[in-house]
C-alpha cells in the first residue's frame, strides 16, 4: 500500500456530482504510482473508513454545494491547519460524515496525519443525469494540475 | 396553550429525520411525533425499467445496506420468471447475505448501541462520539473491529463484484461461482469471525449485564412495549436471515400467522400519516387502532430482538445457546424491552459468523451449476429476506416483455415506524418533566430509537445519504427556546 491516497468521491449518476470522480479518473497516468494511489468511491459514511485506513497522507476530491458562491469555485482545505472536531454520537450508520471518520481513523492507527481536501462548489448534485455541468466541466483540468503541483511538492 | 419541542435536521442531505416534541403548560410531554419529511420514490421512478435491472437499480435506495435489496430483489425476480436457482447458487447468495449481516451489525454495536451504555447520557459533545466509544471500549478492539469489517466487506466484493453494491443477482442463479481457491480464502478470512462474535456478547456481558445500572435501564419501562413480533424462519421456526416463512407472534408470545412472502398482502396493511413520507406498517387482521401498543393493537415490530422473539430458537449452535440465555435472562419471552435489541444484535452476529462457516465448508458451495435460465413468461414476483433492520419484500408485477408495470416495496424501518414513533413518545414523556429538557435527556429519548438502528434512506426510498437530526424546542407560543444538532 502507497504512502498517498488520491481518493475521488462522487455518484456519476447525480450530474455535477460526480467531479470527484471525473478529476480522479484524470490525473491517473499523470501521477508517480510508486508513490500514489488514485482510487474512486461513490461511497460515504462508515465505508470510507475502509478506504482511507492506514495511508499517510490522503488527498479527498469531492463537490460541495456552497450557497452563495460561485459554481465552478475550486475550495482546498488542509485539515492538519484545523483538524475537524466530530459531532455528537450520530443515532444511525447514515450519519457518519467525513469528519467522523477522520477522527476514527486517526484515533485508531494515528494515520491519516494529513489531509488536503479539494472541492469543487457545483449548482446541483441531486439530479439523476450522468452529464456534468459546463462550468463544473472547465474546473477539471485545473484541479487535476493543483493536486499534480501538490503531490509534486 | 401546549409547548412545541422540535428536533429537526439542519445539514445538507437528503434523507432526514425530525422529531417535534408537544409540552403541556406544566411542561410535560403531551405528544411526539417522528416524521421523515424526505421522499424519493423508488416505485414510481423503477416503472418502465427492465425487470433485470431492479437488483441493482433498488439496492440504489441505500447505502449502509443494498445488499439486502439486492437479494430481496434477486428473490423476487426468481419469483417473477418461475425458476428456481441450483444450489450452489443459493448458497453463495446466503454467504454474501450472512457477510454482509455480520459486518453491519457489529458495526452498529460498537459504533452506536455500546455507545449508549459505555458513554454517559449527559457526557459532553466530545466524549459522544464514536472515538469516544472506542476509547471506552479499548483502541485494540476498535482495531479489530475495523479489520474483520473491512476483511468480510472484501468477501463480498468477491463473491458480488463489489463491496457496497453486489452486482451477482440474477433471475435464478448468480453471476459468478466460487472456485475451490476462492473457497479457501473465505475460510480464511473468517477464521476468526466466530470468535470475535463470542467475544463482542463476552464484551456486551461485561459492560452491560453484569452492570446492575445498565441492566436496569434495559428494564425501564421507558423503553419497554408490548407489539407483536415479525421475522422470518426456517422449517423448524428458527431464524433464517436469506429465506423462509414469515412468522408473527402475539404480545404474549403465541403465533399469530404463519405465511409466504406471496400472502403478505392478506397480513399486512400500510397507512399514510400525513405528517411524515415514512409509511406505517400494522397487521390487517388486528386493524390499525393508533399508536397503542398491546395485543388489540396491529402494530409489529421487527429486526433483531423481533426476529428471536418470532422465532424458537437459532439455528446454529453457539448461537443457540446464546438465545436461550437471554430469555433466561429477562424470564420471560418475548421480550418486550427496546433496549434488548442491541443484545439480539449481537446473537445474530455469532449466528451469522456460524452459518458462514456452514457455508464455507459445504462442498456444494464451488459446484459450477450457478444458475437455471429463466424460460417463463414474467408476470409478478415476490422476494422477502431479513434486512438487518426487518424484514424486507419487494414486489413487482411486469408486462409480458418483463417491463415494470408497478413496485411495491415493504423496508424494514416501515415495519418499525410506528412502533419508533411509540418508543420516542414514551421516552418524552418518561424524562421530559416540567419544562426540564437537557441534552442529556435528549440523548436518552435518542437511545429509544437507536436501538432500532434505523434506515430512513430506505424507509422513503430516498438516496443513500447521512441523516442529521436536529432538536428544536418551542415555548408555549411557539417561539423557538433551544436547539440540539446531530450533524
Amino acid at each position: 500500500m502507497g504512502k498517498t491516497l488520491v481518493l475521488g468521491i462522487g455518484n456519476t449518476i447525480r450530474g455535477d456530482d460526480g467531479v470527484g470522480i471525473k478529476i480522479s479518473e484524470a490525473l491517473k497516468g499523470q501521477l508517480d504510482f510508486s508513490a500514489v494511489e488514485i482510487k474512486q468511491t461513490h461511497e460515504s459514511g462508515i465505508n470510507l473508513l475502509d478506504k482511507i485506513f492506514g495511508y499517510e497522507k490522503v488527498v479527498i476530491i469531492d463537490s460541495i454545494q456552497s450557497q452563495g458562491e460561485m459554481i465552478g469555485d475550486i475550495y482546498r482545505w488542509n485539515l492538519l491547519e484545523k483538524w475537524p472536531g466530530a459531532s455528537a454520537m450520530p443515532y444511525s450508520l447514515h450519519n457518519i460524515g467525513l469528519a467522523e471518520i477522520l477522527n476514527l481513523a486517526y484515533g485508531l492507527i494515528d494515520t491519516p496525519k494529513e489531509v488536503i481536501i479539494y472541492a469543487v462548489n457545483t449548482g446541483d448534485n441531486d439530479s439523476f443525469r450522468d452529464t456534468m455541468s459546463l462550468k463544473i466541466k472547465r474546473a477539471i483540468p485545473k484541479v487535476v494540475e493543483l493536486v499534480k503541483n501538490e503531490l509534486a511538492s | 396553550m401546549s409547548r412545541r419541542i422540535s428536533i429537526n435536521p439542519v445539514t445538507r442531505l437528503e434523507g432526514h429525520g425530525k422529531i417535534d416534541i408537544f409540552l403541556d403548560n406544566n411542561g410535560d410531554v403531551e405528544r411526539a411525533y417522528f416524521q421523515v419529511p424526505e421522499f424519493r420514490g423508488f416505485e414510481k421512478f423503477c416503472e418502465g425499467r427492465a425487470v433485470e435491472e431492479m437488483p441493482t437499480l433498488t439496492q440504489k435506495i441505500c447505502g449502509v445496506c443494498p445488499t439486502a435489496h439486492h437479494i430481496a430483489s434477486t428473490k423476487a425476480l426468481d419469483d417473477l420468471f418461475k425458476v428456481q436457482p441450483p444450489p450452489a447458487a443459493k448458497k453463495i447468495r446466503e454467504l454474501l447475505y450472512n457477510a454482509f449481516m455480520f459486518e453491519d451489525h457489529l458495526l452498529h454495536f460498537y459504533f452506536f448501541g455500546a455507545a449508549d451504555f459505555v458513554i454517559a447520557s449527559d457526557a459532553p459533545k466530545a466524549e459522544r462520539n464514536i472515538l469516544g466509544v472506542i476509547n471506552k471500549v479499548g483502541v485494540e478492539i476498535g482495531r479489530k473491529v475495523i479489520d474483520i469489517r473491512k476483511r468480510v466487506r472484501g468477501l463480498n466484493a468477491m463473491i458480488s463484484g463489489s463491496p457496497l453494491y453486489p452486482a451477482c443477482g440474477l433471475a435464478g442463479g448468480v453471476s459468478k461461482g466460487l472456485t475451490e481457491n476462492d473457497r479457501l480464502v473465505i475460510m480464511d478470512t473468517l477464521k476468526d469471525t466466530v470468535e470475535f462474535a463470542r467475544f463482542s456478547l463476552k464484551l456486551f456481558d461485561d459492560l452491560v449485564l453484569k452492570d446492575s445500572n445498565h441492566f436496569a435501564l434495559i428494564n425501564a419501562d421507558t423503553y419497554y412495549l408490548e407489539t407483536y413480533y415479525m421475522g422470518l424462519v426456517d422449517e423448524n421456526n428458527r431464524v433464517n436471515f436469506y429465506e423462509g416463512k414469515i412468522r408473527v407472534v402475539s404480545p404474549d408470545g403465541r403465533e399469530f400467522a404463519k405465511f409466504a412472502a406471496k400472502d403478505y398482502l392478506k397480513h399486512l396493511e400500510e397507512r399514510v400519516e400525513p405528517w411524515s413520507y415514512l409509511k406505517l406498517l400494522y397487521l390487517k387482521k388486528i386493524g390499525w387502532k393508533g399508536f397503542v401498543d398491546g395485543k388489540n393493537s396491529g402494530i409489529y415490530r421487527v429486526a433483531p430482538l423481533a426476529r428471536l422473539n418470532a422465532s424458537k430458537g437459532m439455528a446454529t449452535p453457539l448461537a443457540q445457546a446464546e438465545y436461550a440465555r437471554m430469555f433466561d435472562a429477562f424470564g420471560a419471552k418475548p421480550v418486550h424491552n427496546t433496549l434488548a435489541y442491541h443484545w439480539a444484535r449481537l446473537i445474530e452476529v455469532l449466528y451469522a459468523a456460524e452459518r458462514m462457516m456452514e457455508l464455507v465448508n459445504d462442498p456444494i458451495l464451488t459446484d459450477s451449476k450457478i444458475r437455471n435460465i429463466p424460460k417463463n413468461i414474467p408476470g409478478e414476483g415476490i422476494g422477502v429476506c431479513e434486512a438487518p433492520r426487518g424484514s424486507l419484500i419487494h414486489h413487482y408485477k411486469t408486462d409480458e416483455k418483463g417491463i415494470v408495470r408497478k413496485v411495491n416495496l415493504l423496508v424494514a424501518t416501515q415495519n418499525n415506524a410506528a412502533a419508533i414513533c411509540m418508543s420516542i413518545e414514551k421516552a418524552c414523556r418518561r424524562l421530559i418533566k416540567g419544562n426540564n429538557v437537557s441534552e442529556g435527556i435528549l440523548n436518552m429519548v435518542e437511545m429509544a430509537f437507536r436501538a432500532y438502528d434505523p434506515c430512513f434512506a430506505c424507509a422513503t426510498h430516498s438516496l443513500p445519504g447521512e441523516m442529521p437530526l436536529i432538536v428544536d424546542i418551542y415555548g408555549s407560543k411557539k417561539e423557538l427556546l433551544h436547539q440540539i444538532k446531530r450533524d
